[in-house]
């Protein structure tokens, strides 16, 4: 019964774990745009970022390879150390855009000045990240990003077109301009796949302490929560669909996301919808400040992890702060938080391949994984994620222009 | 000579034909030394760097040839020379 | 006895020395002469300076940064599976001396220890 207890409450968490703020801004403006047409393209991203999640698990717990030991054994120094500046860069940017959104959030929830929210979502991220053990972390800000479940029984509330809705599942393209289209094809999968999510997966599951016998519930967990949380962000699209497409209305802030929730449901509405995007986002905040200092201790071969004390892992404290400082600066400097989300996004999927590609590798590995090796469904996956991946990377930069950043 | 030194060094047979590029080199694990048994030798530099030719790894690239140790006539920094009838395995 | 690449299996994986702690990777191998019959790997060479050999930009970031290298005679390996394992604590060998160089940033704040 215990095992049934946590499973549910593994689950429960990677659901509200899930969204962050790039899937908000994202899901919330295709909805806007282009009402149910893009909902085959959440499917896709959920899709690939399940294979590569569950083979980063895999690859982790049975190698004891986190993400940025397998990029540096596999594309050697110079190039990994090339994947090492740009993840870096782009975490940095995610960061920024995510304490933005926390402080977003705050300001609606509570009304101070922006600038002053935004040192109190610097200041809460350091003492949670300093203070909390992993494990809490993970379940406080999991669970009470569950709140955002409240966008899923909007969307129900809004009486979609259920017919429309499910023909969004199957790709189509009505539309007078392509680019835009497939700037939110882009920023859709980018979205679902940003690669803090699987530097801090794999490093997690070292963190936690996982063995390969726990191998099959861990990853079921994940493989269930992420498909529950893929649902989440198509509510997130159906709502705006329902809401927003009909009134042309563009969404602008998160403040016309949380609305979505405040139509159908009143004040209740916003609330959880507001508590919601403040765990979901900070939470994201979080995962991200850890990435940047996984990836620095991954690569160069330092002591890391919330499994050791701060003396223990100097140089991997210290690189967190340092990342968390640099990203509030940024956020700081009164760049809009929703544009910073869209160029992070866009850049995560162009160096996504550089990621996901020394995994599959490892994956493959008999030395490393022994019994645990890739079987034909995970490379199935695997290969033809990493072709899509490619493709979307290719496309990324220059729809980014032709679009007008989505503007058309 | 350190291992970053020979991979990358051309390899090439005493009467002057080019065979490639050092790509790694195979050795024996043994419980006290690791005993160099031979050099990896091909032409495209990247797909070896990613571990497609290791023994161990699941996909197998063919066109990537082992030169026992016992075939190389000389090794510097100019590049690595074997005889002429070296056999690739 | 295993067959294994050096470049592979041993370049760029992890140290971690006789307490369990990770403490830097495998940045270079020293195969001592090459006339010997067989070379063996006399040594793992770790530290920033041995960037130098890895490459363009592995020069450009050796000279960023400082150190020493540090060098570790094959005798003081342990094992050899996906990391390195060693046989004498990273002190010992002269390694993860980053570390101690900023670990009194860290230190004074409540509840480093």
């Amino acid at each position: 019964m215990k095992r049934i207890f946590d499973i549910a409450l593994g689950i429960l968490a990677a659901i509200g774990g899930f969204v962050d703020i790039g899937d908000i801004v994202f899901n919330v403006a295709a909805g806007a745009m282009f009402e149910y047409q893009l909902l085959w393209v959440v499917v896709i991203g959920v899709g690939a970022i399940i294979t590569y999640s569950e083979m980063c698990g895999r690859v982790a717990v049975v190698s004891q390879h986190a993400v940025f030991d397998a990029v540096r054994e596999r594309l050697g120094f110079g190039v990994g150390l090339v994947a090492l500046v740009g993840a870096q860069l782009i975490n940095l940017l995610t960061l920024a855009a995510e304490i933005g959104g926390i402080a977003v959030a705050l300001q609606l929830l509570a009304g101070l000045p922006y600038r002053v929210l935004l040192f109190l979502a610097f200041i809460a991220v350091a003492v949670v990240v300093w203070a909390l053990p992993f494990g809490w972390i993970e379940r406080v800000f999991g669970y009470c990003g569950l709140a955002m479940l409240v966008f899923a029984v909007a969307a129900i509330k809004l009486h979609p077109d259920w017919s429309q809705v499910a023909s969004g599942f199957i790709p189509s393209a009505n539309t007078s301009d392509p680019a835009v289209y497939g700037y939110f094809v882009v920023g859709l999968i980018g979205a679902a796949t940003v690669p803090y999510e699987v530097y801090f997966y794999s490093s997690g599951a070292i963190e936690e302490g996982w063995k390969p016998k726990d191998l099959s519930v861990n990853q079921s967990n994940a493989i269930i929560g992420y498909t529950l949380g893929g649902l989440l962000s198509c509510s997130l699209m159906i709502m705006a669909g329902a809401l927003f497409f009909p009134r042309e209305i563009t969404p602008e802030t998160l403040g016309t996301a949380a609305l979505g929730a405040q139509v159908p449901l009143g004040e209740i509405g916003l609330l959880l919808a507001l508590v919601g995007i403040l765990f979901a986002v900070g939470g994201a905040a979080i995962d991200t400040v850890f990435s940047g200092a996984y990836n620095m201790a991954q690569f160069f071969g330092w002591e890391w992890g919330k499994h050791r004390k701060p003396v223990e892992a100097p140089r991997y404290t210290i690189a967190w702060m340092v990342m968390l400082v640099l990203g509030f600066l940024i956020v700081f400097t009164g760049v809009d938080p929703i544009k910073v989300t869209e160029f992070s996004v866009i850049f995560s999927v162009v160096a996504l391949p550089l990621t996901y590609l020394p995994i599959l590798l490892v994956a493959n590995d008999r030395t490393y994984m022994r019994r645990y090796v890739n079987g034909r469904l995970a490379n199935l996956f695997g290969i033809g994620y990493l072709v899509v991946i490619l493709l979307v990377a290719v496309a990324a930069i220059p729809l980014m222009f032709l679009s007008n950043m989505g503007q058309g | 000579m350190k291992l970053s030194e020979l991979i990358g060094l051309d390899v090439s047979t005493e009467s002057g034909e080019r065979l490639g590029h050092v790509h790694d080199v195979r050795a024996e694990l043994t419980s006290r030394s690791v005993d160099v048994k031979g050099i990896l030798v091909g032409r495209i530099g990247l797909l070896e760097r990613l571990g497609l030719g290791a023994p161990h790894s699941t996909f197998r690239r063919h066109g990537q040839d082992l030169l026992p140790w016992s075939a190389v006539v000389r090794a510097d920094r100019r590049g690595v020379v074997v005889r002429d009838d070296a056999k690739p395995r | 006895m295993t067959e294994i690449d050096l470049g592979l299996s041993l370049l760029d994986h992890q140290l971690i020395d006789s307490e369990d702690l990770r403490c830097g990777k495998v940045d270079d191998l020293d195969l001592g002469s090459l006339r010997e019959d067989p070379p063996t790997v006399q040594a793992i060479l770790a530290g920033t300076p041995a960037w130098r050999n890895r490459g363009r930009i592995g020069r450009l970031a050796a000279s960023l940064g400082g150190g020493r290298i540090v060098r570790i005679p094959w005798e003081d390996v342990e094992s050899v599976e996906s990391a390195v394992h060693l046989k004498k604590a990273a002190h010992e060998l002269g390694l993860a001396r980053g570390e101690d160089r900023v670990r009194r940033f860290v230190a004074w704040i409540p509840g480093a220890k």
